[in-house]
């Protein structure tokens, strides 16, 4: 799989095969540049790749049109980015609710009573009506974690989940992470460069060496 | 959660800001709503007040100066016709009913008309009912008793049995200025119900009073009896004359094509003019379109520099909700899903302004109203609510809706990877 980005095209994602099971849990491990967060774009259907094929859940996202991969986004993967995105004028319990608007997987009448249980699965259940404003970095994350299982995803992609947690709270957002992911069946891939982090997942990947692209690159 | 709520929340989130947005919005559209309502009732108002009259004869001068003063009551008279022309068309089979007016003199203001009970009947015929004064009140049966108009005895507290002193002129001059009729004071015997016409501002009395009241005998072969205008006659002395001029009359015909011929016989003489109120009214009025336009246009104007505030406000909305859009994206919001988030919120905006404009236009629309009545005595109807506000409303929202379609645009063409970058 190819990605080539920018006005002069520069290959940046060079990735010959990457298989991950369903249910299980990987890592993509590397420094800054790696193409972490671009593969994980290409892989939700982000970014397009320029060449090649990504298949998730027996979907070939390149065969799809831009709206089928929206629904598909909404469907099937669940998003934990690094600095929480959650929407800030609405409560967690909203921010929850939130992308089960967006896909036709939850019945409305039990859309709430699912955003609560999960808000209460990250032991959050007394935040519901808390603004993001209102809440610690580390309640914030939670949840996110909480809003990415909403649509029961096949697969939750996290962009370096603890890079904007104080260092106590990483192990905590880490075994929540995969705990919840286990709970729900989901594959869970995480983008990091944080040791602490990927120790709780079943594989690893070293980007510079799944990346051709990027370990070419001159230093 | 739906693309409404998500807008709302979002609106809500920047409640000042939208809120002095939608009160630009509302003004603009406040704006048009008062002025196409006052000048639409006025203008309706007008003519039917000009229209109840078919012909007004008055001294040669300005036909507009002759209208506003013998029918409106706000000018001064542009002179004064021979009484021969009032006899000359009171025996003229063409004529159905001929009214004089004798002006010159007000009080506080308002003005004297000297005249004759047939003027109530004429009101009456404009307005479908007869004018009736309230109890115990009787029309004027001599000289020196005053009717007073609704608005007039409102306005100054006169009741039936009070006496007042008029002044010569319509302009209310200081005291050292002023030259009041002391030595013969007018007797309120009647106050009259409202008319909703000019009659409500002004105080009426006998013809024959005006002319007793500036020293003047009563003309030749006048049909009231002279020992009426008694109270003048004890001002008898040097330099007397008889009266041989009157301010106005008004005419009513038996057919227009009378109406003609009495206009082409008054237009043959030298000091009068036959003049056909609703015509002039509808040319002044087409001047004042020209005003009407002036102001619609500035009204429009600032509707539209509203609309330019909603897309400042929900562009620069955009640029800082890059990540927060990039994000509900990345969640699988599809990027009309954006688009109606940005058009609905745009929507909103533009729905509070304009209810708050209608709702302000309409209320602006009533107190102006009562202004206008309230200095001319003219009521102006103003429809609950009329088919022109609701298209204002329409197209205050649709031109909101237009000033979302860019900021929504640009929302719809962000680089989600890009903007979900936390170093973005």
């Amino acid at each position: 799989m190819d990605f080539r980005s920018g006005g002069r095209p520069v290959t940046v994602l060079n990735i010959s095969h990457l298989a991950v099971a369903a249910g299980s849990s990987v890592g993509l491990f590397g420094p800054s540049g790696s193409g972490k967060t671009t593969l994980l774009n290409v892989i939700t259907g982000i970014l397009t790749p320029s060449a090649g094929n990504v298949v998730v859940d027996g979907v070939d996202l390149a065969s799809l049109s831009p709206g089928a991969r929206d629904r598909f986004r909404a469907e099937r993967v669940g998003y934990v980015f690094q600095a929480f995105n959650l929407i800030p004028p609405l409560t967690a319990l909203e921010n929850v609710l939130l992308p089960m608007g967006f896909a036709a997987r939850i019945p409305k009448r039990q859309q709430r009573s699912r955003a609560q249980e999960l808000l209460g699965r990250v032991n959050l259940g007394h935040r519901l009506h808390h603004k993001p404003a209102e809440l610690s970095h580390g309640e914030q994350q939670r949840v996110g974690i909480a809003r990415a299982l909403a649509n029961h995803p096949q697969l939750i992609v996290a962009d370096e989940p603890t890079a904007s947690l104080e260092p106590g709270l990483t192990q905590e957002i880490a075994r929540l992470l995969v705990s919840v992911c286990q709970e729900e069946h989901a594959t869970l891939l995480v983008a990091s460069h944080d040791h602490s982090l990927l120790r709780h997942l079943a594989r690893v990947e070293d980007m510079q060496v799944l990346n051709t692209a990027a370990s070419s690159e001159p230093a | 959660m739906s693309a409404l709520m998500l807008a709302w929340r979002y609106l809500h989130a920047r409640l000042p800001l939208n809120v002095l947005t939608a009160l630009t919005v509302g003004f603009g559209v406040t704006l048009i709503i008062a002025a196409s309502a006052v000048s639409s009732s006025t203008k309706t108002s007008v003519m039917q007040s000009a229209g109840g009259y078919q012909l007004l004869v008055a001294a040669k001068g300005s036909p507009v100066q002759a209208v506003m003063s013998s029918l409106f009551f706000i000018d001064a008279p542009t002179g004064n016709v021979p009484v021969e022309v009032y006899r000359q068309l009171k025996s003229d089979r063409g004529v159905a009913r001929v009214v004089p007016l004798n002006m010159g003199d007000s009080y506080r203001g308002f003005y004297i008309v000297g005249t004759t009970p047939d003027y109530f009947a004429l009101i009456g015929d404009m307005i479908g009912r007869p004018v009736q004064t309230r109890p115990p009140g009787r029309v004027f049966e001599k000289p020196f008793e005053a009717v007073v108009g609704a608005g007039v005895a409102h306005d100054l507290g006169l009741k039936v049995g009070n006496r007042f002193v008029a002044l010569h002129g319509f302009i209310d001059l200081p005291a050292d200025l002023a030259d009041p009729h002391e030595r013969l004071p007018y007797t309120v015997v009647a106050l009259l119900e409202k008319t909703n016409t000019p009659a409500d501002k002004a105080i009426f009395t006998r013809v024959e009073t005006i002319w007793a009241i500036h020293h003047q005998d009563l003309p030749d072969a006048w049909d009231t009896p002279a020992a009426e205008t008694e109270p003048a006659h004890r001002d008898r002395g040097a330099g007397r004359k008889k009266a041989s001029e009157i301010t106005a009359l008004l005419v009513q015909g038996q057919s227009y094509m009378d109406l003609l011929r009495l206009s082409s016989m008054i237009g043959k003489s030298p000091s009068a003019q036959a003049i056909f109120p609703a015509r002039i009214v509808t040319r002044l009025l087409d001047y004042l379109r020209i005003g009407e336009s002036v102001v619609l246009g500035v009204s429009w104007l600032t509707t539209v520099v509203a609309f330019f505030a909603i897309m400042i406000s929900m562009l620069a909305a955009t640029i800082d909700r890059r990540r927060q859009i990039a994000t509900l994206r990345a969640l699988g919001a599809g990027q009309w899903v954006i688009v109606r988030i940005i058009l609905l919120e745009a929507a909103l905006i533009s729905t509070f302004g304009a209810i708050a404009g209608v709702v302000a236009g309409r209320g602006a629309a009533y107190v102006l109203a009562a202004l206008v009545e309230r200095m001319s005595g003219l009521r102006l109807d103003l429809a609950p609510i009329a088919s022109a506000d609701i298209m204002t409303a329409l197209i205050a929202l649709a031109l909101g809706i237009l000033a979302g379609a860019i900021p929504a645009y640009s929302a719809y063409r962000q680089d989600v990877a890009r903007n979900l970058s936390p170093s973005f």
